[in-house]
């Protein structure tokens, strides 16, 4: 009763009638595949629905506070008042770590998520035209994610992360001519600086978040405009969906989605440890945490740095070091050749059509020979990152591993073309001999029925 | 039958006959001097544990600690009687009074680093300076990965070994002689290992303290777990 009334009062002032209903009628494909980008989606909101917990509590400042806790392994010591507070928030406040756990798990899980859906369109072809511009947006709320995440671990103030913060540092100052300058602008100069932290947590609550939040906006209304695409199937052209309704089906999934990671998320906080900052300490500019990894989701560069030769160039009177090739090139290579993908394939197959049917990934297999082959390559520039603990369990030496992985680095990703590409091939021989015999056989029986 | 009789009483009669003279040498030995301690200790000890206690380092096939903050004689008594991963166990080889003199020996005579004073979070400070480039957190380590000797994890170690180390430097680590860390630092140091060899560990499983690697690949076999999630709610829920 109430509920209609309301209803009723809206629509007379803003009409929304029509357009609810054509929304609730809005067509979802039944896909698990395209489930993927909102488990992305939801770990967004579970992370902004922490962290604005997280906030309420934290202490966005570099000045040095002494620690008087209930951690006594801390008793007494200077720090800075960021790292207090998050002490503050792991022993003291109700829920304090496991909200904490929450955020920094759903952040891994939010990057995970997208690297499954990007793949997922790549290796599918949903990339291509009308959808480049999703591509686009995509690609960077994927940066805007990866910045996000390294933004949050660092302006905690631990040891672990402040060996993060002095590798960012030093990646910035490599920038030949402007790097000075770029690292002054970013971190308030020669880290641990004052207003370092104020600085980064300012990005990481306000302006990077926002960024992410209107991308995604604008992000699902241009899925909601173009429709989504289909897998290939009976009655599927690329003027026709075939799925089912927002309301009541998708909704009823999506929400149950949700429910489950949101369970899975706090289940995972409840039970595993994830960054103990106490175990580490406060960032100390004359301690070091040597082989300190990143986040998996930086991993590659990390790794990309312990493999690349320490060689540095000389040009002129600028000097610039490996870091610069291995932290700063490499990524901006591997992402910009992510953004001109759909562009350099429409180019080369000469393609001006749109595509709403996807395309299965043996249709393709150069396509999905060199997604693999990248996907191998960061793989193994993530293994790289953890090098030191792989010869440790190995019980290798370092300097053997390096060379090892060296080599895979090259080797893995071209055996995995050739593999993938063998496989695809294959596939797509097979389809279309079924798909001929399928044709002969009813030419033959329309013969037949002719005939007869 | 009657050659087994007389096999049994000549025993018999043999154990009787022994019987007085074992109580005789048990009777000498509570009479005897004070064992020499320096001298089995020279013979026992000196070869894992160096001339004087100062150990000896892994890169020797026998190595033993350094016994220089050993003040505890309960401990090294129980080390002696019983071994120690790597050490053998001593209660078959040397009598009671020997093994209490060994201990008195090492704990009075060799032990000569104070260790007391300390204060846990300055151990904390000091460590994430000095050794944490190579034992990282304490709990674990391998910051400095050779063939064979890497930093070990310190868990397992007990104060007079940890102060024992930080004076002399086992095999690739390097001492640290009072001019770098005096004594008081020293006690500070074993306070804070011993503490976070233990510490107050909240919030679930640790992962093996390895850090981001691991939980890179939790958070991947959660992904794994959440996509077999769609593909069940994709299927209706069923199966
Ligand atoms: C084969 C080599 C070896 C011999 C011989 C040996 N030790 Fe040890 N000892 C070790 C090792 C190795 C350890 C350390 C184990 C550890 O790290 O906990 C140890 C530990 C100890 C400790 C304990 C230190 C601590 O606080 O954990 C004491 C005390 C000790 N030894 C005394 C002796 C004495 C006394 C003798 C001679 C009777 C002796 N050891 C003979 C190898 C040896
Ligand atoms: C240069 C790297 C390095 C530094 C710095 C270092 N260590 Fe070590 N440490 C090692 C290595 C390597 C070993 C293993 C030595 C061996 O097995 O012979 C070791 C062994 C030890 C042991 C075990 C000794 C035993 O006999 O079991 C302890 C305890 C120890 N270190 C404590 C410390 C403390 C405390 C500090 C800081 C004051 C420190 N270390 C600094 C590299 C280092």
């Amino acid at each position: 009763m109430i509920v209609r009334g309301l209803a009723r009062w809206l629509d007379r002032r803003v009409r929304l009638a029509k357009f609810t209903r054509h929304a609730l009628n809005h067509i979802f494909p039944d896909h698990w595949s395209f489930m993927l980008g909102e488990i992305a989606l939801y770990s967004f909101v579970i992370l902004v629905l922490t962290g604005t917990f997280l906030a309420m509590f934290f202490n966005a400042s570099s000045a040095k506070e002494i620690y008087n806790g209930p951690y006594l392994g801390l008793d007494g010591v200077t720090m800075s008042a960021a790292y207090k507070s998050v002490l503050h928030i792991s022993f003291e406040v109700p829920a304090g770590l496991l909200v904490r756990q929450m955020h920094h798990w759903a952040a891994l899980i939010f990057l995970g998520a997208i690297v499954a859906h990007l793949a997922r369109i790549f290796f599918t072809g949903a990339y291509r035209r009308p959808r480049e511009i999703n591509w686009v947006i995509g690609l960077t709320l994927f940066l805007l994610a990866i910045t996000n995440g390294y933004l949050g671990y660092s302006i905690v103030g631990d040891l672990l992360s402040g060996t993060g913060l002095r590798i960012g540092y030093a990646i910035l100052l490599s920038v030949p001519v402007i790097g000075k300058w770029l690292a002054y602008i970013a971190l308030g100069g020669n880290i641990p600086a004052d207003p370092t932290i104020p600085r980064l947590y300012g990005l990481h609550i306000f302006v990077v978040p926002a960024l992410i939040a209107g991308l995604l906006a604008l992000h699902l209304a241009i899925i909601w405009r173009q429709l989504h695409t289909n897998y290939p199937g009976p009655r599927r052209t690329n003027r026709t969906i075939v799925g089912s309704r927002l309301w009541p089906s998708y909704t009823a999934r999506s929400i149950g989605l949700f429910l489950i990671l949101f369970g899975v998320i706090a289940g995972l906080a409840a039970l595993v440890q994830i960054d103990p900052i106490w175990a580490y300490g406060p960032y100390d500019p004359t301690a070091v945490l040597p082989g300190a990894q990143p986040d998996w989701y930086l991993g590659w560069i990390e790794g990309a740095m312990r493999l690349f030769p320490g060689v540095n160039l000389h040009l002129g009177p600028y000097l610039v070091p490996g870091l610069f090739f291995s932290g700063l090139l490499f990524p901006v290579l591997v992402f910009g050749g992510l953004y001109l993908y759909p562009f350099i394939e429409q180019f080369i197959t000469v393609d001006e059509q749109d595509h709403n049917v996807l395309r299965m990934p043996w249709e393709r297999p150069f396509a999905t020979a060199l997604g693999c082959s990248a996907l191998m390559m960061m793989l193994v520039l993530l293994v790289a990152a953890g090098d030191d603990v792989v010869a440790l369990a190995l019980g290798a030496s370092l300097q053997s591993i390096r060379i090892l992985l060296r080599i895979l680095f090259f080797a893995a990703p071209a055996a995995t073309f050739l593999v993938i590409h063998w496989l695809c091939a294959r596939r797509k021989r097979r389809e279309h001999e079924r798909a001929r015999a399928d044709e002969e056989r009813s030419r033959a029986q329309v013969r037949t029925a002719s005939s007869g | 039958m009657l050659t087994q009789r007389a096999l049994t009483w000549s025993i018999l009669a043999l154990f009787l006959l022994l019987l007085p003279t074992s109580a005789a040498l048990f009777a000498q030995t509570d009479t005897q001097p004070e064992p020499d301690a320096p001298a089995l200790f020279h013979t026992h000890c000196a070869m894992c544990h160096g001339e004087h206690g100062e150990g000896v380092s892994a890169l020797v096939s026998i190595a033993g600690p350094s016994l220089k903050a050993e003040h505890n004689p309960g401990m090294a008594m129980l080390a002696i009687q019983a071994g120690r991963p790597g050490m053998p166990v001593f209660a078959y080889v040397l009598s009671v009074p020997q093994m209490r003199a060994l201990a008195d020996y090492v704990t009075q005579q060799l032990a000569d680093i104070p260790l007391s004073g300390g204060n846990v979070s300055n151990g904390g400070v000091l460590f994430r300076v000095n050794c944490a480039p190579c034992h990282r957190t304490a709990v674990r380590g391998g910051g400095m990965v050779f063939i064979g000797t890497n930093a070990p994890d310190l868990t397992d170690k007990t104060p007079a070994v940890i102060a024992g180390a930080i004076r002399w430097g086992p095999g690739p680590m390097p001492p640290f002689p009072e001019s770098l860390l005096d004594n008081q630092q020293l006690a500070s140091i074993v306070d804070y290992v011993s503490y976070v060899q233990h510490p107050p560990h909240p919030g679930g499983n640790a992962l093996g303290w390895y850090g981001p690697i691991p939980e890179g690949f939790v958070a991947w076999i959660i992904v794994a777990a959440l996509i077999g999630a769609t593909i069940w709610i994709e299927k209706g829920g069923k199966g």
